[in-house]
């Protein structure tokens, strides 16, 4: 008993039980997805069939590539509540410029730029004002919101049917997997998950964090160019509750609130989660209300889950 | 000839003072305040555009709050306008229940108050569309349109708000109006599209993809008839055997889809316009203590791809109601359903 303490106490040791504890945490996760997707497909045959595969996948598509950056800020300790109201600045913006150029790079570089701009200005507003980024993010939400209705009340209508505009739409899985399967997407995970070891180690933690929060915001914008080209239209009214539901997979992930922790696998399997909850209630005819209801009820679930976990986990290393 | 230069000075004198008598009965309130609901959305922007126009032509000083989908602010605001001294207000109430205390600080304060929307208990008088009525014209003529081109068989997703009690009566009335020429007509999905566009391209997706046996969709809004019509393209579903119903004629984005020639073809058009105009005509009634009906009905009409260029015309992104046009289309006394 004694030189198993000893043995957790190392450090590569405590890495192994973390490592454990996380992919315990993955295999659970996965469990309830398989579980989720079996009782679905039992009520509804067409839940398996490659079209509804298809259709999560797309549905997906934009809160996992929001989810990783989500990921990433609450790895690090923050939160950006902005960016349901950036994918709708986003759209409008990249609609319109596409509309008045006739040029859909342009129109997507205006869109991703609003994205860096804002990722921009919300790390400043943490890290130099060191404005609490829960309350910098909602008063960017409500800027960005207020913002898009100055900029246009209505929706902006596609006026240029430019073909490769609906390909950025149809490109969704592609991307999907460039991002999460990619160096690039692994660089990007990694820099937030290396936040806490880059605070101890004394690196340029705003910079890093700066950093964190416009990519988060440039992953938000590229759901948004995603969003309006599925769409055909740019809509100042979109993306309500985006962040929640982009928040509510990133816990349900195992992410934790407190920063530190969290993994990339673990976000997305929690985003197909919720993905699969929503899609598989109206396969089965349920009532519509109960997204909500079970949603919550998840989340209110994974978070104790969390809290146990964590418990188990400094029981494990100071025993 | 001095006899008819004196009975023509009599005559021009009665008609004087008969006009005088006429303008006093039909005085104009200096200033008229409206706490919209939540002004940001394109609806009440039109609403507010038919407000203004009418104010501005008898000369009455408008003020428009938005509450902003918040109650307690709606109510702030509309106690803020009473003390700025407002001869008449109106209100398109976030809540039913919680516009009741507007409705007694007006009456307390003795400032004429008009509801638009959404009923109130104590009010005096509503100005706006049935809902019901709305929604069954949209739904008969869509029905008309099944019958010639679609094969007379119709299999509806209907993309509903249920948490708004107009949204639901809209829908009824599409369903009850389409069976009237349809009467097997199959209601396949009705999936609650928050009213936005992108939340009904979610679940008309997943609605598709359960049963896309479709030839018929009809959105309680423009927004929730666009995005559905976007799931069913993104399926790859062929629209020339389907027929889109939208319900609001609140922008321009139904005289785009009409416009593109696709399956886009009835709009249940409730004229936003005429509903500002008609606020402000009932501002001036209760003003003059004028007797009103308690519900004031606004012109609800069924556009097609063929009529729509008779209500409304289009210079770049900017349309223009034809008054004339909206005037003429006959009014309910009453809704059939409230």
């Amino acid at each position: 008993m004694k030189g198993k303490a000893m043995a957790v106490n190392e450090p590569g040791a405590r890495r192994r039980v973390g490592s454990r504890i996380i992919l315990f945490n993955e295999l659970i996760l996965v469990s309830v997805l398989v579980l989720i997707c079996i009782l679905i497909s039992i009520g509804s045959p067409k839940f398996l069939s490659s079209t509804n595969v298809l259709n999560v996948l797309r549905d997906s598509s934009m809160d996992v590539i929001a989810a990783i950056g989500m990921t990433m800020l609450l790895i690090t300790g923050e939160v950006d509540l902005s960016i349901g109201s950036l994918v709708a600045f986003v759209g409008v913006v990249t609609m319109d410029v596409t509309n008045k150029t006739h040029n859909v790079a342009l129109g997507v570089a205006a869109g991703l730029g609003l994205g860096l701009l804002t990722g921009l200005v919300n790390g400043v507003v943490r890290t130099k004002l060191k404005v609490n980024s829960l309350i910098g993010t909602i008063a960017m939400m409500m800027v960005l919101r207020g913002g898009v209705y100055i900029y246009r009340v209505a929706a902006v209508q596609n006026y240029h049917s430019l073909d490769a505009f609906f390909q950025i739409g149809n490109g969704y899985v592609a991307f999907l997997f460039i991002v999460t399967r990619t160096t690039i997407g692994r660089r990007l995970y990694a820099s937030g998950g290396n936040a806490t070891a880059a605070r101890i180690s004394g690196i340029d933690v705003d910079r890093l964090k700066i950093g964190t929060f416009m990519t988060a915001s440039l992953l938000a914008a590229v759901a948004g160019v995603i969003l309006v080209s599925r769409m055909n239209s740019g809509q100042p009214n979109a993306g309500q509750g985006f962040e929640i539901s982009v928040v509510a997979g990133v816990i349900l992930g195992g992410t934790g609130l407190g920063g530190g922790e969290g993994t990339l696998i673990g976000t997305l399997i929690g985003v197909f989660i919720l993905k699969v909850i929503n899609n598989g209630i109206i396969l089965l005819g349920w009532n519509q209300d109960l997204q909500i209801v079970i949603a919550g009820a998840v989340l209110i679930v994974a978070v104790y889950l969390d809290n146990k976990r964590k418990a188990a986990r400094a029981l494990i290393i100071t025993t | 000839m001095r006899k008819t230069l004196a009975i023509a000075l009599c005559v021009l004198t009665l008609l004087a003072f008969v006009a005088t008598m006429g303008g006093a009965q039909g005085k104009v309130p200096k200033k008229v305040g409206w706490v919209g609901n939540y002004m940001m959305h394109e609806w009440y922007q039109t609403v507010q555009r038919g407000m203004k126009a009418r104010a501005a032509q008898l000369g009455i000083d408008l003020e428009v709050a938005d509450a902003n989908l918040d109650m307690a602010r709606q109510v702030s605001m509309a106690e803020d306008l009473i003390a700025k001294g407002v001869d008449v207000l109106i209100i398109s109430p976030v809540q039913q229940e919680g516009a009741e205390a507007i409705v007694k600080k007006a009456k307390a304060e003795n400032v004429p108050l008009v509801i638009e929307a959404s009923p109130v208990k104590g009010m005096t008088t509503i100005v706006a569309i049935c809902d019901y009525d709305c929604g069954f014209k949209g739904g008969v003529e869509t029905g008309k349109y099944v019958k010639a081109k679609l094969g007379g068989k119709a299999r509806i997703l209907a993309v509903d708000l249920p948490a708004l009690r107009p949204c639901i009566l809209r829908v009824d009335g599409f369903v009850d109006g389409i069976m009237t020429v349809i009467p097997d007509a199959v209601v396949v999905h009705r999936v609650d599209g928050s009213g936005l566009k992108d939340k009904a391209l979610q679940v008309a997706t997943d609605a598709l993809t359960k049963d896309s046996n479709i030839n018929v969709i009809y959105g309680c809004n423009d927004d929730s008839a666009l995005g559905a019509l976007q799931a069913y393209k993104s399926a790859g579903l062929d629209t020339k055997k389907l027929v889109v119903c939208g319900t609001g004629s609140e922008g321009l984005a139904f005289i785009k889809a009409m416009q593109e020639g696709g399956p886009y073809k009835v709009e249940a058009a409730m004229f936003p316009e005429a509903v500002g105009y008609e606020c402000i005509n009932m501002a001036v009634k209760l003003f003059n203590n004028e007797k009103v009906p308690p519900h004031w009905v606004t012109p609800t009409f069924a556009l097609t791809a063929d009529n729509w260029k008779q209500y409304y015309s289009l210079s770049g992104e900017t349309r223009t109601i034809n008054w004339d046009a909206v005037n003429k289309i006959p009014r309910e006394n009453a809704c059939a359903k409230y």
